[in-house]
């Protein structure tokens, strides 16, 4: 095991313009939005986003206009509604939306993991969700049946937060884990941000919690409250507040201040921490068992 | 305890829908479903288990535990059995499709209950909504499949689907299949009648007229020849809902949109943080 222990801007440096990039956690739980942040100060362009459910990590990074498309079976924030900038922008066509399933995303990742061309599987016949995917169909040779070509999905990079792991990358993920474990198998290169980077040996206590070993991991940042405003169990929940305040952003026609103000305008995740203050992110931790 | 509101009614009936021993599939972002799930669990249906997204886990409780907008999957996490990834979620409802039952809650509802949560609208004045997420590949794997329109007009119940997401029945007889769609919304209980496919009235609820719903429903609904009306919940059901399973009202949230929404969460998140400030284990 070779160490991989780098910062948030070298990290940020694996991925380039372009690139196919999957992002971990699952809608306003768990996304690596520290490294979201860093991509948007780096200026990356007409990124390929996947997500599993999207939600604050896919809409910030299209109102930055960092995003040429983007493939989901969801992008929103859950019960605080639509996704205000991928809306804005799918709409108007500036970004171009595939919609997926969770079906439509899990087998493409499971055919890449399990080295096949494709996955065969009569799913999403005679939905619009195949039709604006373009599968193609064909007869199965053993039943004749009409099935679909779920083909592959290899995504350049992954990015997923979780909450802990040591230097090697042996990543142990808490709580929805959602697809976090296949996209960063299928994924050709995997960026980990974590909570706290623990020795080794801490690992070894108990082996069975490390669900993603370091076989898959390329690198590994320390990244303390780095979901926020999206939720990291056990440690801290989403901060609605926040996210309440970035939709009205978006609606008043403010996003460019608020881009300005959190992302572009600070030189780390850590002073955008201390702008969101103090008294707020003590709000959201919850106290460690 | 002496009146009840449409979202109280419609959690009631949603939690009639489950059978004891069903597993109690849970997607995003519906507290209403979490509540009737949790309300048939602590009536006729205790061996019934969910399966929640948010951990994707399978949860075991005894005592209906209150639920939370803050600590949604923290609530979770303290009353799991086994923490799983999606694939395991999805292994389980191909393995289990018979005995899962899960509220979807469709944006639009057709005559054939193909639902949509994606597209509405077309050309330019199109409306992007989040996406159907795994609707579109389970609806069709359930034999029976349970929507719950908190709002029932005429943009939600159309004629047809602008996109269909989750497959409604079409062709059941002739396909053989064997599916039962049932509709639950503010005005009553609906289904998909399997030999017409068609939407028919199963009950309608209390001090609701026939002529509200076809004023609100975009297409001819049939009408059976007796027209039953809705039980209305117990004292028991009202009193579990209110004190037991979501004392700080999360369901009301549904029922709502836009700006009275965030209001009304804006509202809740003071609640249960004054809550949680005097007694961090509710």
């Amino acid at each position: 095991m070779r160490p991989k222990l780098v910062s948030l801007k070298d990290a940020s440096e694996m991925i380039r313009d372009g690139q196919y990039v999957a992002i971990g956690g699952l809608t306003i739980h768990r996304k690596p939005m520290s490294m979201i942040h860093e991509l948007i100060r780096m200026r990356r362009k007409e990124l390929r986003l996947l997500a599993f459910g999207g939600g604050p990590d896919v809409d910030l990074l299209i109102a930055a206009g960092a995003v040429e498309s983007v493939e989901a079976a969801y992008v929103g924030f859950e019960i605080l509604g639509l996704a205000p900038n991928f809306r804005k922008a799918v709409e108007s066509g500036k970004t171009r939306f595939t919609e997926h399933t969770e079906y439509s995303i899990m087998a493409g990742l499971l055919a890449t993991t399990f080295e096949a061309e494709f996955i065969p599987s009569k799913l999403l016949i005679g939905t619009d969700v195949l039709k604006g995917l373009g599968y193609k169909t064909f007869k199965s040779p053993l039943t004749g049946e009409l099935l679909v070509v779920y083909p592959r999905i290899e995504p350049d990079v992954a990015i997923l937060h979780a909450q802990r792991c040591d230097e090697y990358g042996n990543v142990q993920i808490e709580g929805v884990t959602a697809i976090d474990l296949l996209l960063a198998k299928a994924s050709g290169r995997v960026i980990v941000t974590a909570e706290k980077i623990v020795s080794v040996e801490d690992m070894m206590e108990v082996p069975t919690r490390t669900n993603l070993p370091s076989t898959f991991v390329d690198a590994v940042v320390e990244s303390p409250l780095g979901a926020h405003p999206t939720s990291c169990y056990p440690h801290y929940t989403y901060d609605l507040w926040h996210m309440v305040s970035y939709i009205e952003s978006s609606r008043n026609g403010k996003m460019e201040d608020y881009l300005k103000k959190y992302v572009r305008g600070v030189n780390s995740f850590e002073s955008y921490l201390a702008l969101v203050g103090e008294n707020a992110v003590k709000r959201v931790r919850v106290r460690e068992r | 305890m002496t009146g009840y509101t449409p979202d109280e009614l419609m959690i009631v009936c949603m939690a009639r829908e489950v059978q004891n021993g069903d597993l109690m599939a849970q997607g995003l972002t519906t507290p209403m479903a979490i509540v009737a799930y949790h309300l048939a669990k602590a009536t006729h249906a205790p061996q019934a288990t969910i399966m929640q997204l948010a951990g994707n886990i399978l949860i075991h409780t005894t005592e209906p535990p209150k639920i939370s907008i803050l600590y949604n999957e923290f609530r979770a996490m303290e009353n799991v059995v086994h923490v799983s990834a999606q694939t395991e979620v999805y292994e389980t409802l191909f393995k289990r499709a018979r005995s899962i039952i899960e509220f979807f809650r469709p944006a639009q509802v057709d005559k054939f209950g193909n639902t949509n949560n994606s597209l509405i609208g077309v050309g330019k004045s199109r409306l992007r909504l989040p996406g159907g997420f795994g609707i579109p590949d389970v609806s069709p794997l359930y034999p029976r499949s349970v929507y719950y329109c908190p709002r029932h007009e005429r943009r939600v119940f159309v004629d047809r689907v602008d996109y269909i997401g989750g497959l409604g029945i079409i062709a059941a007889t002739a396909s053989g299949e064997r599916r039962e769609i049932h509709i639950i919304s503010e005005f009553g209980v609906f289904r998909i009648e399997p030999e017409k496919g068609r939407m028919s009235i199963s009950s309608i609820h209390p001090k609701v007229t026939l002529e509200t719903i076809k004023e609100n429903t975009g297409f001819e609904i049939l009408i059976p020849a007796e027209i039953t009306e809705t039980k209305p919940p117990t004292d028991l059901e009202l009193r579990l809902i209110r004190e037991k399973i979501d004392p700080l009202n999360i369901r009301r949230l549904e029922m709502l949109a836009g700006e009275e929404r965030t209001k009304a969460l804006l509202e809740l998140l003071d609640n249960e943080m004054a809550l949680y400030k005097t007694d961090p284990s509710s």
